[in-house]
């Protein structure tokens, strides 16, 4: 079998670091324990050459394993979201990690494992590897959790996630039970032409099963009411690994989303369709109005990124209720996660640095911290208006293709989805212009002096990365939108 | 880059040069400043003068590069427009509108290119001696530049929208001058007051362009030029309104009445700033814009001259009664620009487009003439006011020589610069048939003359009474006084009617070069009568005042206490106008403004109220409610049974997660419920 090895060393080069790591932790002296964070930043890099190797290269599509692994543009972009959000977050995680005291080297190698998962969600076009990406990407997740073993919140975190986590498994597996059942293939291309004309007696199953498959991605992406784990769940686990939930591992629920309704199920849209407009519906509405009563910085994040969640299934769900401009819908929704996730660790890089400065994740803590540190307040300022949408930061124009999309598509239940988002876009500005408030219009706690020392290196290079490309993406969008754009060929086949 | 074409070029008066290298590359002129600012900002600090250096250094090549143009004007006339398009929108119907950047290089922009290095140049040389051992001198000349670079852009701005730039740069850098002393709070308020005014009036200004842009299809003042010349259809239908909102934007920057307000106020700032603010930056780019869009005015636009004509004369006449009664040298000066801004904007409006440009050409040298002098003696005694001056002729000879220089000429006495310009407005006036706005022009010529008298008597004159030794300004203060003393002498016969200097020609033809004919009148001769009259009226308000104000200094300040019955009240209030904006806010105590208050209160007041309220409850119950507890209400009965087989302390852990589950579950039943009852 003639193997593409170039299609697959993003995924190599991941899996070698891995392993690379393990080695490394296990011959290394505890003080150079930090050599694995080193190890894994050079491995996420590294692997990030393939991707711009083949985007540069004149094959549009490359089919591996009889069409069960495919790498296209809209896996190049989706992959290198997945790389640059793991190399944040493990960027994010190195001083954090290092004042713990935990065992160094388990952390990276759960965290690349992670992140190697979702790289084969990206490419899956069988219901076998999306499992396994899929399982992959979250598996880890429930150890990280609860990584801070002597802290009974992190258990707790760890615990809900993994007995939730494991019954959002079992109905998604079901659900591809099912799917496998009706259809009798596991290949996405022939499951869509063996759905095209089911016996009657099958359409009932068909409707169950590709409804269990989207409750089960649904949880992955924290969409009302699957939601329940993640505030709690969020709290409890370490800061980074909380910014790795709410960005990467909701982009990879996201995409799994993406390639088994566009690829397998696009015929049956008018199942998963209405679906998707309700939990866009619910996600936005509830998500933002418990975020508005949160005290606890993380907390509203969490609420936050499950509203977050909400609006980046607007364009999608709006687009699939009218049945029309699905390729406009999806380019929104990519836009949306991408911005979404450079500014989403960028807020959470400032949660870690503020923490650390008040000593307290009490939102009323952070009374006047834009006094304290100019710098970190300008920080968060940036990056909670961009949650918010505010021009001329990168939220802006996330919002901006998501309504467009939205209207594009057409139909009186898609203008009736936009209408629902421009209500939750005005309740969120509430609660993050609350947050800037807070640093700079409060009066510092007396006593609290200026600070001096600047926060790690590693973590400034996060913050500044973030920052950066916020501030750029707003003032010119054009760098991303063609990230949409090259999404569009998930829908280009048939 | 861009040029006229050939169509547009036939409209030229006379065939205009293109002007060479110096009108080619005119650009550098408005960036060399802003280097100056860049410069100052990083390197000032660490410099001898504090960045002064760059400060002059940046306007000494724009006088040197102004000059040069200003003369080849002069002999044979330049027109050159330079254009880059920096983007474009669609607008209704298809059609493109571009926004561009770039430089026009004729008669008019020469003329206050020039200008405004002259001056600026001189000010900015003074500035070095009087704000000597200033707190924050760097900042001070950093803003300095800022403010002369603004008001370059905007003069050369070939379009709407980048003299609108130069227009809001000029605003700018006003507010952080006037607001140098901020650790004063009145001088903040000042600085606030200006910029507000400045705001309410640049709205006229901004939807004056977009109306032109929107019916041209162009910002560019050359095209409107010749579409006015034309008579162009559309524009003609457009043309009242949008000359109307461009003279409302002028009046703003011009302070004319009742806008002004901001402008004595504006006094707040060092004196070098009031000096170059009231001579060729800020208020000059009101009449400047005035002169740029002359031909709307002249050829389609001619039915808004009534009113136009009409505040001007209130102002010159108004603003010269209030200078009467100000004991704060500065602000005697400050009405006095509002008045001749006055002078000025009548004469635009009427259609005196030399006359009213010639005027400002002359004011700017007598006017930051005296306020340096001003400056030169407030830096002497420590005061503002003429109460606690007095006798400075004998400490301070070639300040008091300089100033009596530019009051006379200020005053319009035979043959000072003054003189011509103001008799230029009055004659024009008369052609136009004003003939009762000549008569206020006469009168306020009377007015000016007066206190002008009196400030020289109050300040020079009698015996002084500060305290303290004052001193002569050092040579770096009193050599700007005389290199402008020296033009405010000579500059009126620049354009002495019906005469031509030469290969050099006149200032009418200086500024007669332009992309169509302004088509104003110039009169072939000077009219002696009418120069004999203003002349008289004149000289009768300098004797008066003199008379009144300059005898022995005991009863100097008992005749500055004569006070006229309703007149002296009414000025001394500033004509109540702070007070009839009070008025205007209190009258919310009217029926009227109950109506609306009670409306505010209880309808708006509680649907926003009564929205806040829901939306808090909302919140409370889907958060405590729903989210939190919400899954008990459903499944008290599942969630009693985990009760019941656990213990109390396990409730709270195993007891969420597995109602967490049950939601999860029934979230995923009723999705499918929904989908099957409603497919």
């Amino acid at each position: 079998m003639q193997i593409d090895w170039l299609a697959i060393a993003p995924e190599i080069v991941v899996a070698v670091t891995i392993l690379g790591v393990l080695a490394a932790d296990l011959v290394l002296p505890r003080p150079l324990k930090y050599w694995t964070a080193t190890l894994a930043v050079v491995g996420l890099t590294l692997a990030v050459v393939p991707l711009i190797l083949m985007a540069a290269s004149s094959v549009e599509t490359r089919s591996l394993f009889e069409g069960s692994y495919v790498v296209d543009d809209f896996a190049l972009v989706l992959k290198g979201l997945f790389l640059i959000a793991g190399y944040l977050v493990v960027l994010m995680s190195v001083s954090y990690i290092e004042s713990d005291r935990y065992y160094q080297g388990e952390y990276y190698l759960l965290l690349l494992s992670s992140v190697l998962g979702s790289l084969v969600i990206a490419s899956a076009r069988d219901l076998i590897v999306l499992f396994i990406g899929v399982e992959l990407t979250t598996g880890p997740l429930f150890m990280l959790a609860g990584w801070r073993k002597g802290d009974i919140r992190s258990n707790e975190a760890s615990l809900k996630f993994f007995i939730l986590g494991v019954l959002s498994t079992a109905i998604l597996l079901w659900g591809m039970a099912m799917l496998y059942g009706v259809s009798g293939e596991v290949r996405f291309d022939q499951i869509r032409s063996a759905l095209a004309d089911p016996s009657p007696a099958a359409q009932p199953l068909v409707g169950l099963a590709i409804l269990f498959v989207l409750v089960g991605f649904a949880f992955k992406v924290s969409a009302v009411p699957f939601h329940f784990w993640a505030p709690d769940t969020y709290e409890g686990a370490p800061t980074p690994v909380t910014a790795y939930l709410s960005v990467s591992s909701k982009a990879a629920g996201f995409v799994a989303l993406f390639v088994t309704v566009y690829v397998a199920l696009r015929d049956r849209v008018d199942i998963w369709g209405p679906g998707l407009w309700a939990l866009a519906a619910l996600s936005m509405t509830i998500g933002n109005l418990a975020a508005l009563r949160q005290s606890n910085i993380v907390r509203l994040l969490a609420y936050s990124s499950i509203a977050q969640a909400g609006f980046m299934l607007v364009p999608f769900a709006a687009a699939s209720v009218a049945g029309e401009q699905l390729a406009e819908g999806l380019a929104a929704t990519v836009v949306y996660l991408v911005i979404y996730a450079l500014m989403n660790l960028g807020a959470f890089a400032v949660v870690i640095q503020g923490a650390r400065r008040t000593g307290t994740g009490d939102i009323d803590g952070w009374a006047g911290l834009g006094r304290i540190d100019p710098r970190l307040g300008v920080l968060a300022a940036v990056f909670f208006f961009s949650l918010a949408g505010i021009p001329p930061l990168a939220g802006w124009f996330a919002k901006f293709v998501m309504f467009r999309a939205a209207i594009a598509a057409g139909s009186a239940a898609a203008t009736s989805l936009a209408v629902i988002a421009a209500i939750n876009a005005v309740i969120a500005l509430y609660y993050y212009a609350r947050v800037a408030k807070v640093v700079w219009f409060d009066e510092a706690p007396a006593g609290a002096e200026p600070a001096t020392e600047p926060p790690a290196a590693s973590l400034a290079l996060t913050l500044g990365i973030a920052a950066v490309a916020t501030v750029v993406v707003g003032v010119f969008p054009a760098v991303f939108a063609v990230f949409g754009e090259a999404t569009r060929v998930l829908l280009a086949s048939g | 880059m861009w040029y006229l074409t050939a169509e547009e070029e036939a409209h030229a008066a006379e065939a205009l040069s293109s002007g060479g290298f110096f009108a080619e590359w005119a650009g550098v002129m408005l960036v060399l400043p802003f280097v100056a600012f860049l410069l100052i900002v990083f390197f000032g600090k660490r410099m001898r003068r504090h960045g002064a250096e760059f400060a002059i250094g940046a306007l000494a090549v724009n006088l040197v590069w102004s000059s040069v143009l200003f003369f080849q004007n002069a002999v044979e006339g330049i027109h050159r427009e330079v254009s880059w398009v920096v983007g474009e929108i669609g607008v209704f119907g298809g059609d493109r509108l571009v926004f561009e950047l770039g430089w026009v290089v004729d008669g008019l922009s020469i003329m206050m290119f020039w200008l405004v290095s002259f001056v600026g140049l001189l000010v900015f040389v003074y500035a070095v001696g009087y704000m000597h051992g200033d707190v924050r001198v760097t900042a001070f000349f950093a803003a300095f530049s800022l403010f002369a670079g603004a008001m370059l852009v905007l003069v050369g701005a070939p379009n709407l929208v980048q003299l609108i730039i130069g227009w809001e740069g000029v605003g700018l850098a006003s507010y952080l001058l006037i607001g140098h002393y901020w650790e004063d709070l009145d001088n903040v308020r000042a600085a606030n007051k200006a910029f507000l005014v400045n705001k309410v009036a640049d709205v006229g200004l901004i939807l004056g362009a977009v109306v032109l842009g929107f019916t041209l299809g162009t910002f560019r003042f050359s095209e409107l030029s010749v579409a006015a010349f034309d008579h162009s259809p559309e524009l003609a239908g457009v043309a009242v309104a949008a000359g109307l909102l461009l003279f409302f934007g002028a009046m703003g920057k011009s302070a004319q009445f009742p806008l002004h307000i901001w402008l004595p106020d504006a006094m707040a700032g060092p004196t070098p700033v009031s000096a170059l603010m009231h001579a060729a930056t800020m208020v000059t780019a009101g009449v400047y814009l005035m002169g740029r869009a002359f031909p709307l005015f002249e050829y389609l636009a001619s039915d808004t001259r009534g009113l136009m004509v009409a505040i001007g004369a209130i102002t010159l006449f108004a603003a010269g009664l209030l200078a009467l009664v100000q004991d704060d040298i500065k602000k005697v000066l400050a009405y006095s620009t509002v008045s001749q801004l006055g002078y000025m904007m009548t004469a635009v409006a009427a259609g005196g487009y030399t006359a009213g440009l010639f005027h400002l050409f002359t004011h700017a040298f007598f006017k930051a003439l005296l306020f340096l002098g001003a400056g030169a003696v407030i830096h002497a005694v420590h005061s503002n006011n003429m109460s606690d001056m007095g006798g400075l002729r004998h400490y301070m000879p070639r300040t008091h020589w300089t100033f009596v220089v530019g009051s006379l000429s200020l005053a319009g006495i035979f043959p000072l610069a003054g003189f011509w310009s103001k008799d230029e407005i009055l004659a024009t006036l008369g052609y136009e048939g004003y003939t009762t706005v000549m008569w206020i022009g006469i009168a306020g010529a009377f007015v000016t003359a007066f206190y002008m008298a009196r400030a020289v008597a109050l300040t020079f004159w009698g015996s002084y009474k500060g305290h303290g030794h004052p001193h002569e300004a050092p040579a770096v203060m009193t050599v700007p006084l005389i290199g402008l003393a020296i033009p405010s002498i000579f500059a009126g016969f620049l354009n002495v009617p019906g005469v031509e200097l030469g290969p050099i020609r006149n200032f009418t033809a200086w500024l007669g070069a332009r992309v169509v004919p302004m088509g104003d009148h110039h009169a072939e001769s000077v009219d002696w009568a009418l120069a004999a009259v203003g002349l008289a009226a004149a000289l009768t308000g300098l004797v008066l005042g003199w008379l009144v104000f300059s005898p022995d200094a005991d009863t100097q300040r008992a005749r500055d206490r004569f006070r006229i019955p309703v007149l002296y009240p009414l000025l001394e209030a500033k004509y109540f106008l702070d007070h009839i904006a009070w008025a205007i806010v209190n009258a919310t105590k009217g029926p009227l403004a109950r109506l609306v208050d009670w409306t505010n209160s209880y309808v708006i007041d509680g649907v926003v109220n009564a929205a806040g309220f829901l939306s808090a409850a909302l919140a409370r119950f889907v958060y405590g409610g729903l989210d939190q507890r919400g899954i008990d209400l459903a499944y008290n009965g599942l969630s009693q049974m985990a009760d019941a087989a656990g213990m109390a302390a396990r409730r709270l852990q195993t007891g969420r997660v597995q109602q967490y589950a049950a939601g999860f579950v029934v979230g995923a039943l009723v999705l499918v419920l929904m989908i099957a009852v409603f497919r």
